[in-house]
């Protein structure tokens, strides 16, 4: 009988779950909040409800009961996270394509994930809490330096910094407590943590049954990010690869989240998320009890459908796959598309898609939800596509992620792809020599970059603007003839001159 | 990457030259140019309609149309985004909506290029500003208070 799976998601995500679904012979069910109403992924249902909001828990579950769903999935973001809501999506006897809420609730909490984790021997980050400047002052020198202030509720690189000295430290946690009240309207409580410096960000995605068994499908890297929010990943880590000579990261850190999954009896889909210092020696940071975004690479690499499974447990039934059916085949790597300027800021952009073309070939998956028309609403997500390019190698995916990116245009909305174009021509990316703030530290001369590449094509488009843009056309009527000529053009031949 | 020139005027970059423009074929072109460092180069660029095919990757014309704020000179360009200095006039200016949270220099105080002369909040996170140059601040915009763009956040008298 097919099961009906109410996805609580919108956008790409929204989209890859409503796939996932009809795979499975099931049905996908989409909701949308009023003014989303025109958005793509409310399409992707076979049905789909209103709701007062993406995060009304009410709304949600009325829109389950109303569609008759088994199943809902929450996506990321809203409320994924949330075990209130978890809760009671169960007691409506509805699936929940998540962990319990006793495991969300658990491994959600900063402090009982670290006690736990120690209790398992899983090293952490010396941490404590502080209330007033001079209590982080304190704390400070307990831990040693340099340490970075965050505030509990911080997401979205809001709310955290580093400081190197005492003085530092009491700045920081005046300032980490008004970003904390300015963006989530309270100041919560902040934690001071040993800093990593240049570190690495190592997570193992791991899927559970929820009734003991639990599977790790290997490791994903995601050191290159922006105010501390992740824009390229891959699987596996170039860092562990390399350093697996001298030392057994890998076995290391899928060992530990096997093991922090296994304590709880984990059900779904999770990420075990851990720094990881020059020297290799990982710490763990958190546990994220959700389907992440960038799951993809994983999928690519491990072969594994992880929505698929996460939905198959939810229904009751276990896992189709065991632990040594999982294989790393290849490399992956993601570019996160967002409606962003890195010349300002990356400040969130707004308009309307004019233009959209996704790249294509072998190699290469696209998760998104764009289409020409399409408004960027900055109330929501900024996400406009994932670029994942899979290779036999990490060259070999770096130079399909290479040319993926160039054939991409997005037009009507400044993006970070110009941005991301950039980064993966860098040597230093095909090096893998980088760290969680190379981007901050870098920009400067990627903007330089950016720029300079702009300028070039800027000055020959002027000059073509004015004598042939009128003149090409006039040319678009039917015209798909091939060029055929010998002067060396590096650009993909088969694509055809004149656009219909 | 060339690198020279970076820093040097506050990140400015000009706009490479246009030397020459050849018809290779129907809508495909070969451009010569030359950088503000002298370097030449030659490329070749297929129009297709409204998207430019370089070796660079597709560019929309409307893309290379997005106002590119041209970088005034402000003290550290990492805040370039946020305000900007006009050496004439003597006036820092914000550049988006901004709220002052705190001010740490006061109308007469001597500043060195790069001091901190404030602290401001846009889109939920704080940013400090800095002094662009050696001299004194003349005028500075109370805390609490929300500017505009293209409010004067402060005034300062440089030393030339």
């Amino acid at each position: 009988m097919p099961r009906r799976v109410l996805i609580a998601a919108r956008g790409e995500i929204a989209i890859r779950v409503a796939r996932a679904a009809r795979e499975l012979g099931w049905e996908p069910i989409t909701i949308y909040e009023d003014e989303d109403k025109l958005s793509p992924h409310v399409r992707a249902g076979v049905e789909s409800f209103p709701v007062k909001s993406y995060t009304d828990a009410y709304s949600i579950i009325d829109a389950a009961i109303k569609a008759d769903a088994d199943v809902i999935h929450p996506g990321y973001g809203f409320l994924s996270e949330n075990p209130d809501f978890a809760e009671k999506v169960l007691d409506h006897g509805i699936g929940w394509a998540g962990p319990s809420p006793k495991s969300m609730k658990l491994l959600g909490d900063k402090n009982a994930a670290k006690s736990l984790a120690e209790k398992l021997g899983i090293p952490t980050l010396s941490w404590c809490e502080a209330r007033s400047p001079e209590e982080a002052r304190r704390c400070a020198d307990k831990i040693g330096y340099p340490v970075i202030l965050k505030a509990s509720l911080a997401g979205g690189g809001r709310g955290s910094r580093v400081a190197y000295t005492p003085e530092e430290v009491e700045q920081s946690f005046k300032i980490v407590e008004m970003e904390a009240k300015l963006g989530f309207g309270s100041p919560g409580v902040i934690f001071v943590e040993k800093f990593i410096k240049n570190a690495r960000h190592i997570e193992v995605q791991i899927l559970g049954d929820g009734a003991g068994t639990v599977l790790h499908l290997f490791e994903r890297e995601c050191s290159l990010q922006r105010r501390r929010q992740k824009i390229i990943e891959e699987a596996p880590s170039p860092f562990v690869e390399r350093i697996e000579r001298t030392r057994r990261l890998r076995e290391e850190l899928t060992k530990y989240a096997v093991a922090l999954g296994e304590a709880v009896d984990y059900a779904s889909a999770g990420t075990v998320e851990f720094v990881v210092d020059q020297q290799g020696k990982p710490y763990l940071i958190e546990v994220n009890t959700r389907l992440q975004v960038e799951h993809g690479v994983t999928e690519e690499v491990t072969g594994v459908d992880i929505v698929k499974q996460q939905l198959l447990v939810a229904a009751g039934y276990p896992l189709s796959i065991n632990q040594h059916d999982i294989r790393l085949h290849g490399w992956a790597i993601e570019a996160r598309i967002y409606a962003e300027d890195p010349i300002n800021g990356f400040r969130a952009s707004e308009g309307i898609i004019r233009r959209y073309i996704e790249p294509r070939g072998p190699g290469i998956r696209v998760d998104s939800a764009a289409e020409e028309g399409m408004p960027i609403n900055p109330k929501y997500d900024t996400l406009v596509a994932k670029v994942i390019a899979r290779g036999f190698s990490r060259n070999e995916a770096i130079s399909k992620l290479r040319w993926a990116l160039r054939e991409t245009l997005i037009a009507g909305v400044e993006t970070n792809l110009d941005l991301l174009r950039v980064i993966v021509d860098q040597p230093w990316f095909a090096d893998a020599e980088y760290d969680t703030r190379i981007v901050e530290r870098r920009l400067h001369e990627l903007v330089y970059e950016i720029r300079r590449r702009r300028g070039i094509i800027k000055s020959i488009a002027a000059k073509l603007n004015t004598d042939i843009v009128t003149n090409a056309y006039e040319l678009t009527n039917g015209s798909a003839a091939v060029m055929n000529h010998g002067y060396g053009w590096p650009w993909p031949p088969w694509r055809r001159a004149g656009y219909t | 990457m060339d690198m020279g020139g970076l820093g040097r005027r506050g990140g400015e970059q000009d706009t490479p030259r246009l030397l020459r423009l050849r018809k290779l074929g129907e809508r495909l072109y070969e451009a010569e140019l030359v950088t503000e460092h002298g370097e030449r180069l030659r490329l070749q660029v297929r129009i297709d309609n409204d998207v430019i095919e370089t070796p660079f990757g597709r560019y929309h014309l409307s893309n290379l149309d997005i106002s590119e704020h041209k970088p005034a000179q402000t003290s550290s360009s990492g805040e370039s985004w946020l305000v900007e200095f006009d050496e004439h006039e003597g006036v820092l200016r914000a550049k988006l909506s901004m709220k002052i949270v705190e001010t740490v220099k006061k109308p007469g105080d001597k500043i060195k290029k790069g001091d901190k002369i404030a602290t401001i909040e846009t889109m939920k996170m704080l940013n400090d500003i800095h002094a662009p140059c050696d001299g004194e601040i003349v005028e500075i915009t109370q805390p609490g208070q929300g500017l505009s763009p293209g409010n004067i956040l402060a005034r300062i008298k440089c030393e030339t």
